[in-house]
């Protein structure tokens, strides 16, 4: 007799989505988490006494309505800062200010990379919506689409060619078309091409490249929604979602490590912790990657040689080096730069280098080369949320990309990324060495470690074309090449509907575990 | 709450932790390896790293071992939070717990 009726691997946001939902029909369920808080890489994390970071995800992107609503994710507080990003260029180009007021936006874009450029975002951010739809971006309880399937999503030959860009071109195919000025435009390009490239390992001019850029820049045709901060970070959600879990009879066991994922005769009985201890369950849901949940934790022994093909070879390279600092007071900035001193514009800033730099720092990367002036976002979330740090203090956080990764020396290699970082910082706000109290650096393989991201890779498979559509499983695997084991579920960013603060690989798991119940 | 270095790392050191430790807070006394009690993040990354298993959350110190957790504390009481082990290097000191134990690799293995 199983004591839980589900197990789940894990509490990031799909886990606590799955849970509850499942405790909320009436399922008795264990959350087994290995770390010692739950929300995995959307949790808001105290790493300092004090202050407080987002590790890994720190915006909400959009979410289905239907998701938002059910779980009630689109009721918590929001920071409604008047600016919601600044984007830098490197040499004195006006500064692209993304003010949350779109008729402000529009004014601000007109008067300073012109007319031409906000009908070039348009007509780009139009260009998504086919590939958006491709993708499944906001697909609820669906199967992931093969390529024709993908194809047949076209209303008409416009949007057919834009989801040909999305699985076979380049991001600098699609940025070019709409925003071709390299000087005028130049800002909004290095801006772009980032967003194609921050959950890949590819650079803006390589193919495939603009699948990611698709999946960023889609909206959801039911709400206006867009991407928004959360009071107390980004773990706020997932603090719901526990919490709501919780009240509704749930249970979580934290620093509780799954090492296997326990089948016999064809069907899973539960789990068995690093310690050596097992628990029971008909259902075990796995929030870890698609080919760490089943190579590793359930044993290719158990799957056949065609899944264990299928699941190798995922793409895991996530290139990024992340610094949290603690600061004992604001940067300064100087110059050009001074406009910056406004605390509006400091809580997320983008400092990133043109796409023919971002290509050229990508492939020196492979090579082992650390990009001399690397392109990064830098936060201080406590600027608009002053609980974030102790008064007077701040945290902020730096993601910078087109890290070694490859290289097999993260530990040394970080460093000298970090270094690389802070004087990039410093060239803006001279005083930024100065301020800093102390700074943690995290390399892919700390991802790994704290939250088995699979060497750092929180899209548990990268947003590369090959891993979209039919290479993308859903909650009993591929759609072609099921889990022939009953009661296995996959609920994580690797699955479809992931990557990223969606849940609704999550979502997904939960219901399909619910409907085969009711089977 | 922190990570703690215990008994089965006196006289060993391994130092498996001091290459995993996200945060370089793991120094290096005469005898053991001690985890900077504020500094540490509580990634857990040393834990399964450590080959003789010397290191447990501090919660789940067993008993055996309970006079550790004050002993990763009282190593910094001098040294205070020098902020990372790599500038440090080796520390000649070590708690006083640890002081008082008898050569470790002289006792056979249980």
């Amino acid at each position: 007799m199983s004591s839980y009726d589900a197990i789940i691997v894990g509490s990031g946001h799909n886990g606590l989505t799955t849970a509850a939902i499942l405790q909320g029909a009436g399922m008795s369920t264990l959350v087994l988490e290995a770390n010692t808080y739950a929300g995995g890489m959307a949790a808001t994390v105290e790493l300092i006494d004090g202050f407080h970071y987002e590790i890994a995800g720190s915006v909400q992107f959009p979410m289905p309505a239907q998701i938002g609503r059910e779980l009630g994710l689109d009721q918590l507080p929001t920071l409604e800062s008047e600016v919601m990003s600044v984007n830098l260029g490197e040499d004195g180009q006006a500064p692209m200010i993304f003010y949350r007021d779109p008729v402000k936006l529009m004014e601000h874009l007109g008067g300073t990379v012109g007319i031409e450029a906000v009908m070039g975002m348009a007509e780009l951010i139009a260009w998504s919506q086919g590939p958006a739809k491709a993708l499944g971006r906001f697909d609820v309880r669906k199967p992931p689409k093969t390529y024709d399937e993908m194809y047949a999503c076209a209303a008409n030959e416009a949007e057919r060619k834009a989801i040909h860009d999305c699985l076979f071109g380049t991001a600098m195919d699609v940025i070019d078309r709409y925003l071709p000025d390299k000087e005028k435009h130049a800002v909004l390009r290095g801006m772009l091409a980032f967003l194609a490239v921050n959950s890949t390992y590819r650079g803006p001019y390589t193919p495939g490249s603009a699948t990611c850029l698709a999946f960023a820049l889609a909206v959801p045709d039911d709400t206006t929604a867009m991407m928004t901060k959360l009071e107390g970070g980004i773990g706020a959600l997932c603090d719901h979602l526990r919490d709501r879990f919780l009240a509704a009879g749930g249970e979580i066991r934290y620093r509780s490590k799954v090492d296997k994922i326990l089948v016999s005769n064809g069907r899973t009985t539960g789990v068995r912790l690093r310690d050596g201890s097992e628990i029971s369950a008909p259902v075990v849901i796995s929030n870890l990657s698609p080919d760490q949940t089943l190579v590793s934790m359930v044993g290719s022994e158990h799957l056949s040689p065609d899944l264990v093909t299928r699941l190798s070879d995922r793409d895991h390279r996530a290139s990024f080096v992340q610094i949290h600092f603690a600061l004992d007071g604001l940067p300064e900035f100087t110059g050009d730069y001074a406009f910056m001193n406004d605390p509006l514009m400091m809580g997320s800033i983008g400092i990133f280098n043109s796409p023919e730099k971002q290509q050229q720092d990508w492939e020196e990367c492979r090579r082992g080369i650390v990009p001399d002036n690397p392109s990064m976002g830098l936060q201080i979330p406590s600027v608009h949320d002053p609980k974030m740090a102790p008064a007077g203090k701040h945290a902020a956080s730096a993601f910078a990309w087109a890290f070694p990764v490859e290289s097999g020396n993260d530990q040394a290699l970080k460093h000298v990324m970090a270094e690389k970082m802070i004087d990039k910082i410093t060239r803006y706000a001279p005083n930024f060495r100065d301020i800093q109290i102390r700074h943690i650096t995290f390399s892919p393989h700390h991802m790994d470690t704290m939250f088995a991201a699979p060497s750092g890779d929180f899209c548990h498979g990268l947003l590369h074309p090959d891993l979209m559509g039919p290479n993308r499983p859903g909650p009993k695997g591929f759609t072609d090449l099921p889990i022939d084991i009953a009661g296995i579920y996959l609920g994580g960013a690797g699955c479809h509907g992931g990557p990223g603060i969606t849940f609704i690989p999550g979502y997904n798991a939960a219901y399909q575990v619910l409907e085969d119940a009711r089977n | 709450m922190t990570y703690v270095i215990s008994q089965p790392c006196v006289d060993l050191k391994d130092r498996a932790c001091v290459d995993e430790c996200p945060v370089d807070c793991i120094y290096e006394g005469t005898r053991m390896l001690y985890i900077h009690p504020t500094e540490c993040v509580d990634c857990g990354a040393c834990e399964p790293v450590c080959p003789v298993e010397a290191i447990y959350y501090e919660e789940d110190l067993p008993a055996e071992h309970a006079g550790y957790a004050d002993a990763n504390v009282s190593f910094f009481d001098d040294l205070g939070s020098p902020g990372g082990a790599a500038r440090v290097g080796v520390v000649d000191a070590d708690a006083p717990l640890i002081e008082g134990l008898p050569r470790q690799d002289q006792v056979p293995a249980p």
